[in-house]
């Protein structure tokens, strides 16, 4: 089974060096594609490969690609790298072990696309990351693989790393663009579309990093490789991000279609010695928990869309006996309401007022009729009223445990101490 | 204090759009003073051909600029959730116990800050934490009182 | 990309067609392409509520409370959804319900939440009776809220400058003010600042609110977090009542609405004439009526007696003047007066003093009309369509603002050339090029050929100036726009209140067309300007001068002569609002009332007359100037038939003035330039504005200052006399020149050349101390 493609190679070598990257076939790609290939054979192989996007949605890349329109205009290639879904830590690996391949990518990307130049949108908190690859982007164009006339060819393309400054909404696409516009992170309406009118109104593409960094291996090997990977519809690897109660917290990279169940008790090691695990959330804080009895969907987006939940970019969190459900929805409610733009009423309202319920509920100030304030507070938000999908998000996860495990949001209703913690200081004793 | 002429033009040319630099050029001025200085945004805003409210009005977005001088330690606490779940409150409720200093506040003599942030993309080291801007965790109650004391370096 | 999925409109189709057909509750409808569904639902009649979106400004759909419900491709090929209004537009076959069950729903959701963190102060929240929130909420929203959590609080009552009190608690977040800041004054002077729930709207830094055209946010507010300091605690919406007049603060005559309590003027607001004013109002106009309410307004008749001017009965009064004026009078002013009052004062003149010694141009304006110098006039609009502007020594932010709103807009587009010794537009939106006054018509003649070359050029120009530069601007071909210094210097110069000319653009020589009307023949011989008639009375060959609305001392560019020729002339009538500089000097006062105080038509800088109404009463015996006028002519003995003569068809051309010719001297050219609240009429009589206008100022280029600083006091001596101001140090003034205040008392006192100086160190201490 192939597992390792965009991992393969870190922390036995040091990727982040030019000369080791390419000693390993880095760099192979983009040689064979600007010698050998034209942009419509790059885009081609990418659309042949049916690579989604491993930023949320899974959007078909190629698709995106292809609705730029053809008329001329300058275009531009935002990765996204923002990376501050609560849970998510694997786009900061490949930036930080495998830059080089995340440039390659990139070059690749914007050779398909014809762009001639690529911003790379890091997270502000990323201070490391953003020095590994503005020296690897520094010592590719030394190089001669970045700046005009790459490998001595026609195509030339500028790359430019850029940093936000604190904002997880700046990982929304069209927020990100405003931000890179030096404005407020502020999502704009849609349509229309950034690849119809993006980054300073011209055409945009907006790849996560991780998607763009998957372009190597398919011009590499070619789409037809690529394709046979895994599940049909979502083929490729995953690098899932597993965090919380397991033996070894990491990033893993599996093969689509891998179930639930192994990513966890094989690769992260199964849960910490003596505690059951009480339910996964499988694409960060904005995703519905799965319980125990689906851990044998196999991570593929439409399996884990099939059990209401998402892969998202599978940022696992995974939850044992010691963790509320009330817990972590109050930890859910604070991040959204703190990362809320402010832009859109139910979003900025409401993440604020389902935080406030949730901390008395937590802090033993429960009151009865609360479990339905938050149910009409999930309503309020949720179902698509607002610009972008933050206010959703902020609900999903809520909305899951509500029914899930209504007996722990009652409990909390009555202002007394938290049940579940009880019972673990039961079982300490 | 005016930015770097040539640093500041420099990253200005990176972009088609100079106003593209803005958050660049905060950066640059929070790295040199440890905070946005006042001299910061009047220099960025005359340099991009923004008005100073406009300057102000995005830098107030973005939660890590910083309008104080910083303390000489800081350490930032991810309070997001699989932090929080590995402990990082109890961690904070315990560096306040022992120094007196709780969430979002400096020492007296301005040596230490505590801050809490939302997810940093490390929960595989949860509790994490950034130490002088630098990534690292898992922290415990002894780890967060050394480093405030200012002995040690946040290290992975 | 060629693999692209073929796109509808790929294959050479027909145009699309300009309208497209939806159905609105069932009612089929048909609406332009791209017409927002907000707009269309509200062009049917039917209402829905909404917050951020507002037909003058680019729609955001931040506050998500127009949410209806939709079904139809593209937006909802796969069933019905809910969404927002103002940002979707119609397409062919969509079904619009805005009554759909979802729909009222999620609008009541949003409702809740915007109340959740709002203060519930109504019964003390100015806006009260008109907020947007609270009849939605009657409308459309929850019966009671779900909300027991702890409000957010914020800076509540926090005053923004002199007019503006901003509320942070009741600010709902529709962004109307920071876009309005932004899209239509291309300005900073509100912006959102911090994210999330805390959110709010401040300036900058902080800072006092900066600009001219603050009250129009209170109006685009929606609900009570920007509210005018004026209105404070003022009055409620259901006991007011709106007359509808224009502003007569400056040249352009925005249309407003006064909102009266009883015969009080509290508010004036918004009456959107687009073609003129675009939807907005200035400051000045706006906050402009407190000048109704003056200390300093004339109540009573007055006659000087033993030195001092005493109160008296009108006959008194007006027999005192009659008395005077009939041993031989020169009248000045008028550019203040209506259309009526204005031909009233030049039959009187004509007629009943004999004499054509009469100008309204007692400011540096020296023409209203361009077709009186042989020109061609524009119109406001033109501004829109003009390619190529150039202000010719022109603020129009200071002048005519709103005016500046449809620049700055037109400057998006069209190449804006600013031409004078100060800089009138900001850095970046307009070509700058530096010019003394002596040396504009040159400026114009290298500019001509670009003029003539371009689509539709356009000159704004104030009006100052000698045939030199008539001539010149004559060259290019372009049209030329004057927004003057005196509200109604159109209409006076239409009445003829110029020595060469009868009204109606009429020939001396053709004076007998009149005397159907005016029941005589007017006099045929030249009278003198302004400036000969301010020399005559110097040299004491003039033994009356009447001043209508006239305040020489201040407004007269020679300042020295105005003060000669007040002290040295026999006998002074002033017919004034106010007790100006002029006034003190009077034998004889009349005190008249004031633009909302009478009726009549005015005449504005693009030749568009319009009504104004009387709305409240005026102070004390004050009364119309027509009123006035008529009286006196009847105690002069010759009663005023008060008939309006037709333009002429042969008129003639508008003779200048001569300006006396300047020679170089040591020091700063002296030049005068427009300043908003420190004009000559009655805003500088306006308490109102007591707190913008500030002290005097001089402004200097940097290298002019002589190692003072901004803010420093200084002196400006010239050859006529020394006046006290406040530096500021200004890189848009060109070098050599000091631009001080036009209409600032002591700006016209200097002489041509002045030398900066500091202030002796006491005034400075004074300053220090503040
Ligand atoms: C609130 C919000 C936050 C997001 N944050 C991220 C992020 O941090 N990284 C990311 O790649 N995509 C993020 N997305 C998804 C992006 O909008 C976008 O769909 C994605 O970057 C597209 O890349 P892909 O097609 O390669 O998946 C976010 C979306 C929303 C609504
Ligand atoms: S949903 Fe929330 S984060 Fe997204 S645009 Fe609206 S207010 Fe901003
Ligand atoms: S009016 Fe439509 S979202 Fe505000």
């Amino acid at each position: 089974m192939i597992r390792r493609i965009l991992t393969d190679g870190i922390g036995e070598f040091d990727l982040t060096r030019l000369d080791v990257y390419r000693a390993r076939g880095g760099f192979q790609a983009l040689h064979k594609a600007l010698t050998t290939m034209s942009p419509q054979d790059v885009f081609n192989e990418v659309k042949t490969s049916n690579l989604r996007g491993r930023g949320g949605a899974g959007a078909g890349a190629a698709f995106k690609w292809s609705t730029l329109p053809e008329d001329g205009r300058p275009r531009y290639l935002i990765l996204n790298g923002d990376e501050s879904e609560p849970g998510s830590f694997s786009g900061r690996m490949l930036i930080e072990k495998n830059p080089h391949l995340v440039l390659e990518g990139a070059l690749l990307a914007a050779y398909a696309c014809k762009m001639a130049r690529v911003f790379i949108y890091l997270r502000g908190e990323f201070h490391e990351g953003a020095q590994i690859l503005t020296r690897a982007v520094a010592e590719a164009r030394e190089a001669g693989l970045v700046g005009p006339r790459i490998l001595g060819s026609e195509f030339g393309v500028e790359v430019v790393v850029h940093r936000g400054a604190g904002a997880y909404i700046c990982g929304e696409e069209t927020a990100i663009m405003e931000s890179l516009e030096g404005k407020r992170g502020h999502p704009r309406t849609r349509p229309p579309f950034p690849t119809a009118s993006g980054l300073y109104g011209m055409p945009t593409v907006i790849n996560n990093v991780e998607t763009i960094a998957n372009v190597v291996g398919i011009v590499a090997n070619g789409g037809a490789w690529f394709a046979a990977i895994g599940p049909e519809k979502s083929p490729g690897t995953k690098i899932c991000s597993v965090s919380g109660r397991v033996r070894r917290p990491g990033n893993y990279e599996i093969q689509m279609g891998t179930p639930l169940r192994e990513l966890i008790e094989e690769h992260a090691g199964g849960l910490e010695p003596g505690h059951q695990l009480k339910f996964v959330l499988p694409a960060g804080a904005s995703s519905a928990l799965v319980l125990p009895k689906d851990l044998d969907t196999p991570l593929d987006f439409d399996s884990m869309m099939s059990i209401r939940s998402m892969l998202g970019s599978a940022g696992m969190l995974v939850c044992d006996e010691r963790d509320c459900a009330v817990h972590v929805a109050y930890l859910g409610s604070r991040f959204y309401h703190h990362e809320s733009c402010g832009k859109c009423t139910p979003c900025r309202e409401g993440t604020g007022w389902t935080e406030r319920v949730l901390h008395r509920m937590e802090h033993g100030a429960g009151r009865p009729g609360d479990t339905e304030r938050l149910q009409a507070l999930c309503r309020g938000i949720g179902g698509r009223k607002c610009l972008c999908l933050l206010g959703d998000f902020s609900v999903t996860y809520l909305q899951s445990a509500l029914s899930a495990f209504p007996e722990e949001f009652v409990a909390h209703e009555q202002g007394g101490p938290c049940p579940v913690a009880a019972a673990v200081e039961v079982a300490n004793r | 204090m005016a930015l770097d002429a040539r640093e500041a033009t420099d990253i200005i040319g990176r972009y088609p759009s100079p106003r593209s630099a803005l958050l660049p050029l905060l950066w640059l001025g929070q790295h040199r003073d440890g905070y946005v200085t006042e001299d910061t945004v009047a220099d960025v805003a005359l340099r991009l051909g923004m008005a100073v409210a406009e300057v102000e009005s995005v830098l107030s977005f973005y939660s890590m600029f910083r309008r104080r001088p910083p303390a000489r330690c800081r350490l930032e606490v991810c309070r997001s959730l699989a932090c929080a779940m590995k402990g990082s409150g109890e961690i904070l409720a315990r560096v306040q116990e022992e120094t007196g200093v709780g969430p979002g506040e400096s020492s007296a003599d301005g040596a230490f800050s505590v801050e809490v942030v939302e997810c940093i993309a490390a929960c595989d080291h949860a509790p994490a934490y950034l130490f002088n801007e630098r990534m690292a965790g898992p922290l415990t109650p002894e780890k967060a009182l050394e480093l405030l004391r200012g002995e040690g370096e946040g290290r992975r | 990309m060629s693999s692209a999925p073929p796109a509808a409109g790929a294959a050479p189709a027909a145009p699309p067609p300009t309208t497209v057909n939806c159905t609105i509750n069932g009612q089929p409808c048909t609406f332009p392409r791209g017409t927002l569904i907000v707009d269309a639902v509200r062009q049917v009649g039917r209402n829905i509520p909404f917050y951020c979106y507002h037909p003058k400004l680019a729609p955001v759909g931040a506050c998500r409370v127009c949410m209806v419900q939709v079904e139809g491709a593209p937006v909802a090929a796969r069933g019905p959804i809910v969404t927002t209004a103002c940002t979707t537009p119609v397409f062919e076959g969509l079904k619009i319900e805005t009554m759909a069950e979802p729909a009222k729903l999620a609008r009541k959701q949003v409702l809740e939440f915007l109340l959740i963190n709002h203060p519930l102060d109504c019964p003390v929240c100015d806006k009260g009776g008109e907020c947007d929130l609270q009849d939605f909420t009657l409308a459309y929203g929850p019966g009671v809220s779900g909300f027991a959590e702890t409000k957010v609080h914020r800076r509540k009552a926090d005053d923004l400058g002199p007019f503006l009190v901003l509320d942070q608690e009741r600010c709902i977040m529709c962004q109307r003010c920071v876009r309005y800041e932004n899209e239509v004054l291309g300005e900073f002077n509100l912006v959102l600042k911090q994210r999330g729930d805390h959110t709010v709207i401040d300036t900058g830094q902080g800072e006092p609110y900066a600009g001219h055209f603050s009250g129009n946010n209170t109006e685009l507010c929606p609900v009570g977090a920007l509210t005018s300091r004026t209105y404070r605690f003022k009055a409620r919406p259901w006991d007011v009542r709106a007359v509808p007049t224009v502003c007569q603060a400056c040249s352009l005559g925005c249309n407003l609405n006064a909102q009266m309590r009883g015969d009080a003027v509290v508010r004036l607001m918004l009456r959107d004439n687009m073609a003129l004013d675009g939807g907005w109002l200035c400051d000045r106009g706006r906050y402009g009526f407190g000048h109704i309410r003056s200390e300093r307004r004339l109540t009573q008749p007055m006659v000087r007696r033993d030195g001092r001017l005493c109160p008296v009965s009108w006959e008194e009064a007006l027999r005192v003047a009659a008395a005077g004026l009939q041993k031989g009078a020169a009248v000045l002013g008028g550019a203040r007066l209506t259309d009526e009052e204005a031909l009233a004062l030049s039959e009187l003149t004509r007629m009943a003093l004999g004499t054509n010694d009469v100008d309204w141009r007692v400011g540096a304006q020296a023409f209203a009309a361009p077709e009186a110098l042989g020109l061609q006039g524009a119109e406001v609009t033109s501004i829109d369509r003009a390619d190529l502007i150039v202000l010719v020594d022109t603020c129009l932010a200071e002048e005519a603002p709103v005016l500046d709103i449809r620049l700055r807009r037109a400057a998006r587009k069209a190449k804006v050339v600013d031409l004078g010794p100060v800089r009138n537009m900001p850095v970046g939106r307009a070509t700058r090029v530096v010019a003394a006054v002596e040396d504009l018509p040159r400026q114009i003649l290298l500019l001509a050929p670009e003029l003539r070359a371009a689509q539709a050029p356009l000159i704004i120009w104030n009006g100052r100036g000698s045939q030199e530069l008539v001539d010149a601007v004559a060259e290019t071909g372009a049209r030329v726009l004057v927004p003057g210094e005196f509200s109604n210097a159109r209409g006076a110069e239409a009445a003829g209140l110029v020595p060469t000319m009868l009204p109606g653009y009429r020939a001396l020589a053709d004076g007998h067309e009149l005397a159907a009307l005016w029941g005589g023949t007017p006099p045929a011989t030249a009278g003198r300007s302004a400036r000969e008639i301010l020399a005559a009375c110097r040299d004491r060959k003039i033994q009356a001068l009447y001043l209508v609305g006239a305040n020489p001392l201040r407004t007269f560019p020679d300042g020295r002569l105005a003060r000669e020729a007040l002290d040295a002339v026999p006998f002074l009538v002033v017919q004034d609002l106010f007790t100006t500089e002029s006034a003190e000097h009077a034998d004889v006062v009349l005190p008249a009332l004031g633009p909302l105080e009478k009726e009549g038509t005015v005449t504005g800088l693009s030749g568009v007359r319009q009504k104004v109404r009387r709305v409240t009463a005026g102070p004390g015996e004050a009364r119309a100037d027509r009123v006035i006028l008529s009286q006196l002519a009847e105690a002069l003995g010759r009663p005023l038939r008060g008939a309006r003569p037709e333009v002429s068809d042969r008129p003639v051309r508008l003779e200048l003035p001569m300006t006396s010719a300047v020679h170089a001297a040591p020091g700063l050219r002296v030049v005068v330039a427009g300043q908003l609240f420190a004009g000559g009429g009655t805003a500088a009589f306006d308490p109102n504005f007591a707190p913008v206008r500030g002290d005097p100022q001089v402004r200097v280029h940097p290298q002019d200052a002589r190692g003072l600083a901004s803010g420093t006091r200084v002196h400006l001596r010239g050859e006529d006399g020394v006046v006290k101001l406040v530096l500021r140090l200004d890189p848009g003034v060109a070098p050599g020149h000091a631009v001080v205040a036009a209409h600032d008392f002591g700006s016209n006192q200097l002489g041509p050349w002045a030398e900066l100086e500091a202030a002796p160190a006491q005034a400075a201490a004074g300053v220090g101390a503040q």
